[in-house]
């Protein structure tokens, strides 16, 4: 069922077996999973099942640290990046999923902390129900996704490039999953119903109920014997630092952690692919009509857009050199004037056999930093809640490393014969927010004037991660390896902020897969 | 007697190695290739490569001619035109990437033994 929060009765207390905070794909993914086995679950939206601007207004916040505004230089806004109501972030969401590789989850040299706490194993288990959850059909896998849409094999680029394909569906996951959620009898879905603050009993371990307010006024309370937080990224440690009835740091805030080691997918723009690839040539990566007909069929296959080719570094290579997660997506620019690519390839080695050109953006997994973090600022919401601050910080070092990936992208599309990397990174100045591939090409300047800062520009992915970190050693992170959080009896987090890292590419799938881990482990614990 | 192979053939071996079928109208017809700009043979150096020559010799002022010569792959002397001798040293310029010589020039990620062609044909043009 589902009911508006602003409908309850001012004091009322509602109850369940599990309240969960956040209608995004992991709490939605907690909650169905629960209520199948028969749990009644309460979820608690501060949106509407459909998306307002009254609600979205709710999470804005302040940018700090320069890293963030997130795509034009006048831009500030966290809604930006966060989306209240129904489905979450999904109304923000690419529809691409990739799971992590085992890489992914050991510790690295990159990062002062540990890895993930959880062998790979126990992640990939939940994949397959996870690609499920979120209508992607049977497997997660591409190779199974490929094997079931019968498309042809695409390019292999040989050792050095590793599995670059994602899986990836144009719909809205709000829209399909909705009836399943609003219909079921053991989901008491309340939206417009904004959790201001945990409460807890004198011991401060045992959350008793999450106190609600809504922009009507009332006020009321959810209590169960379990509660899960599944808020994003930003909206959790907002939420923990704010319940400070018995824990005046926040609640799981003892080693001041909650919000730190903030975590992006970082790109970075400043590169050309002169090729001689024609991309037209790649039938699997121009099956567009293929593509819509898997849509239709709801087995949600495509791997890429028409123009745009994924290039992942091999977790060989990577781990060679002790570096992280990369990969490099290559936007062809096909609609770019012939004149203009010829003048800018005019490097003449490839010639006429330049047949495409691409701006190229340098995707990682950044080094963590506990510095990078979100906290409470003096700024109230309108109901009466301190507004996030986020400080999303890149380490210096970092850009020297993808300064180096580029060298060896550089370095391997030459190996193959595949084209020439131009490292415009002095020249090239992006606005995501209207960014055109064929445009960048059509106004780069080749002779610019000098930069006064040269340095790489970091732009988000949108993606918001490990402000509630997994570690067994509470002394680094916020949640243990089930999730619950250290030193809470009936906390748990859900989504991707108890990521470790940030790892590999596009984290709703791992998100998702993690959060049924949850609710299997929920179940048990019953 | 072995025919140097096109550089422009090269390309589309070596990706079709790799399973990318690569350069659109690309006849494998047994002949060499024409010039790939269409106007090297004649020995005139394109801008481009003019510009990587200028810019590589620019960062590398004390290079003499014959330490130009002295790295480039036999029978690669700039005697004939820059885009000949970079088709003759395609071989050369694969190895050169394969085993991590390269040179950055003018921003470009270029093997090193294609850059000294450039910079050859710059000092003999």
């Amino acid at each position: 069922m589902e009911r508006d929060g602003r409908s309850l009765e001012d004091g009322a207390t509602i109850s369940g077996d599990v309240v969960v905070v956040g209608a995004g794909p992991a709490g939605l993914a907690v909650a169905w999973s629960l209520a199948e086995q028969g749990t009644k679950v309460i979820v608690l939206e501060g949106g509407g099942l459909q998306p307002d601007a009254e609600s979205s207004a709710l999470h804005e916040g302040e940018i700090v640290g320069g890293v963030l505004p997130t795509t034009a230089g006048d831009r500030t806004s966290l809604t930006e990046i966060t989306a209240a109501g129904f489905g979450g972030t999904t109304q923000l969401w690419a529809g691409h999923i990739q799971p992590l590789a085992e890489r992914d989850l050991e510790p690295q040299p990159f990062h002062d902390v540990g890895g993930w706490p959880i062998g790979y194993d126990e992640l990939k288990r939940w994949y397959d129900p996870a690609s499920r959850f979120l209508h992607f059909g049977a497997g997660s896998s591409v190779e199974e996704a490929r094997s079931r849409s019968g498309l042809p094999e695409p390019p292999d680029l040989g050792d050095g490039f590793g599995e670059a394909l994602v899986l990836t569906r144009v719909y809205s996951f709000a829209d399909e999953q909705r009836d399943a959620i609003v219909e079921h009898p053991n989901i008491d879905l309340v939206h417009h119903a904004n959790v201001t603050q945990l409460r807890t009993d004198p011991s401060g371990a045992v959350v008793e109920s999450a106190e609600v307010r809504t922009l009507d006024g009332t006020t009321w309370s959810a209590t169960a014997p379990k509660v899960v937080l599944a808020c994003g990224g930003i909206g959790n440690p907002r939420l923990m630092l704010a319940s400070t009835d018995h824990h005046p740091a926040g609640i799981g805030n003892d080693h001041d952690l909650v919000g730190r080691y903030y975590t992006d997918h970082p790109k970075a723009f400043g590169w050309v692919l002169a090729s001689s690839l024609d991309v037209t040539a790649w039938e699997f990566l121009n099956s567009s009509a293929a593509h819509d007909e898997q849509v239709d069929r709801g087995d949600g296959v495509m791997v890429t857009r028409t123009d745009h080719v994924y290039l992942r570094l091999a977790d060989d290579a990577l781990s060679e050199r002790g570096w992280p997660w990369a990969q490099a997506e290559c936007f062809f620019t096909p609609g770019a004037p012939t004149d203009r690519r010829a003048e800018l390839a005019g490097i003449d080695l490839l010639g006429a056999d330049a047949a495409s050109m691409a701006v190229v953006v340098l995707t990682t997994e950044q080094p963590l930093d506990p510095d990078s973090r979100v906290t409470l600022g003096e700024d109230t919401d309108e109901l009466g809640r301190r507004r996030p601050v986020v400080d999303w910080r890149v380490p210096d070092a970092h850009a020297d490393t993808v300064a180096d990936m580029a060298r060896l992208l550089g370095v391997e599309l030459g190996a193959r014969g595949l084209g020439r990397l131009w490292d415009a990174t002095d020249r090239l100045r992006i606005d995501l927010g209207t960014f055109d591939a064929n445009r960048v090409i059509e106004t780069i300047e080749l002779d610019p004037p000098p930069a006064p800062d040269a340095a790489l520009q970091w732009r988000t992915s949108y993606h918001q991660m490990c402000t509630t970190r997994m570690a067994e050693d509470p002394g680094e992170g916020v949640v243990d390896a089930d999730c619950r959080v250290h030193g809470m009896d009936n906390l748990w987090v859900a989504g991707t902020s108890v990521f470790a890292t940030g790892a590999g590419y596009v984290p709703t799938l791992t998100g998702v897969a993690l959060a049924l881990r949850l609710a299997d482990h929920l179940r048990a614990a019953s | 007697m072995t025919h140097p192979i096109g550089r422009r053939r090269f390309l589309v071996a070596t990706a079709a190695v790799g399973g990318v079928s690569a350069v659109a109208g690309c006849a494998d017809d047994g002949t060499d290739d024409p010039a790939p700009d269409g106007s090297t043979d004649d020995g005139a150096l394109p801008a481009g490569l003019a510009a990587i020559g200028g810019g590589y010799l620019e960062a590398n002022p004390k290079l003499t001619e014959a330490e130009l010569v002295e790295g480039l792959p036999a029978g690669v002397d700039g005697t004939a035109p820059p885009t000949l001798q970079l088709d003759q040293a395609a071989e050369a310029i694969a190895a050169d990437f394969g085993a991590d010589r390269v040179e950055r020039v003018n921003g470009w990620w270029l093997s090193t033994t294609e850059a000294r062609i450039c910079a050859l044909g710059v000092m003999r043009a």
